[in-house]
């Protein structure tokens, strides 16, 4: 009786601190952690055993639910929408939206974008002729990883496929510019001049196109006050200053408004100097010829490429 | 009458959780408009300097002919992702 007892004892102490010492123990897997099971892609296309776009909708449909369930931030999420998309995406690649459903959530982190960006890529083989794709592309590239060469190249392809906004090509002409190659830019513009079949798809490209102009000689004027600074040793305050003296820097000030404009339309534009941020612009367009992003957008940029920067540099030791 | 009961049972217990299911769903569309709306002003920023005060009204169009709208496609900025959520 009493070695029974004993027995009875043992067996409730060791299951007594099991349970103690599991509930310890961290937890490791995604279930334990309370994340459901998602597959990998190839697992899931493996355990399909052909039935891929019945499955894909299922964790389509659990993509969804994910964003609906999130009153407050589906993007905080990303990394499992990712994984969903990339299982639906894998398993039915034929779908459409997905692709895109990805990317406008995936936007938390430089991680999330260029996963975004893969399944994106994934989608344009499938739907080459989707402009949409090639345009959420870009505009990751450009708008959270800071890289306007590849930005506009995937605009550039974006803006020649049916239906595509016309803002699209005029972006893709402004990011190449970003890069200093406003000569790219205007041979862009004037192939997309050329193919407009009428004067209303030609005038947004013709308006680019005088920005271009502009931009040209506000480039012009930027070198013009470089060499007015090193050889005088003091800041170019007002653009009159590049006439004057013994020996001036230019003989005269190149027009500040686009040679095509007609001379009934033309406003009297000048040229001028930013007080806040000292760019020399033209009054005819009010800015320089590149890419708007707020301050914050700008900051956010700034950070990623740090953190790129500094990892790269961690990586070569 | 047991199978009629039964069938009530599961239907009470299974159509909450439809319900559910669908208010979320039409949420999550909702959200990705909105989301592919704020991204679809970032993009026209990017180009113009300045933000949409107001969408045009090519946005909207007939859908089933009685009298509600739905949102198809955003004028300015080309057709939005709207479909298939």
């Amino acid at each position: 009786m009493t070695a029974t007892v004993t027995r009875m004892a043992v067996l409730l102490a060791l299951v007594a601190i099991t349970g103690v010492v599991q509930a310890r123990i961290e937890p490791v897997s995604d279930i334990q952690r309370g994340d459901a099971f998602i597959p990998r892609p190839e697992v899931a296309k493996a355990a399909s055993i052909g039935f891929g776009a019945l499955l894909a909708d299922f964790y389509w449909l659990w993509a969804v639910q994910v964003v609906g369930d999130e009153v407050q931030n589906p993007a905080q999420h990303a990394a499992k929408i990712g994984r969903l998309v990339d299982v639906v995406t894998t398993l039915d690649p034929h779908v459409d939206h997905p692709y895109r459903f990805a990317a406008i959530w995936m936007t938390d982190s430089e991680a999330s974008v260029r996963e975004a960006n893969r399944l994106l890529e994934r989608g344009i083989a499938q739907h080459p002729d989707e402009w949409r794709n090639r345009h959420l592309l870009g505009f990751n590239h450009f708008f959270y990883l800071g890289e306007p060469a590849r930005a506009a190249d995937a605009l550039e392809e974006a803006a020649v496929l049916p239906r595509a906004p016309a803002y699209l090509g005029r972006l893709a002409a402004r990011l190449r510019s970003q890069g200093g190659s406003l000569e790219a830019s205007a041979l862009f513009l004037q192939q997309m001049l050329d193919q407009a079949h009428d004067d209303g798809s030609r005038a947004p490209y013709q308006a680019a196109f005088d920005e271009v102009e502009i931009e040209y000689s506000a480039r012009a004027l930027d070198r013009a006050r470089e060499r007015f600074e090193a050889e005088r040793g003091t800041p170019l305050v007002k653009l009159a200053e590049l006439l004057r003296g013994p020996e001036p820097v230019l003989e005269a000030l190149p027009p500040a408004e686009p040679s095509s404009l007609p001379e009934g339309l033309r406003r009297g534009s000048r040229w001028a100097i930013d007080p806040e941020t000292s760019e020399i612009f033209s009054t005819y367009t009010g800015r320089r010829y590149e890419p708007a992003l707020h301050a914050t957008d700008r900051k956010r940029i700034r950070e990623w490429q740090d953190a790129r920067r500094s990892l790269r540099e961690t990586e070569d030791g | 009458m047991i199978v009629v009961a039964i069938i009530g049972v599961l239907a009470s217990i299974a159509i909450p959780g439809i319900q559910r299911s669908q208010q979320t769903s039409k949420r999550s569309e909702t959200d990705t408009n909105l989301a592919a709306l704020a991204s679809a002003q970032k993009r026209d920023f990017a180009e113009t300097n300045r933000y949409v005060a107001a969408l045009p009204e090519p946005m909207y169009s007939q859908a089933d002919g009685t009298g509600t709208t739905r949102p198809t496609a955003i004028g300015g900025f080309g057709p939005l992702i709207v479909e298939g959520t």
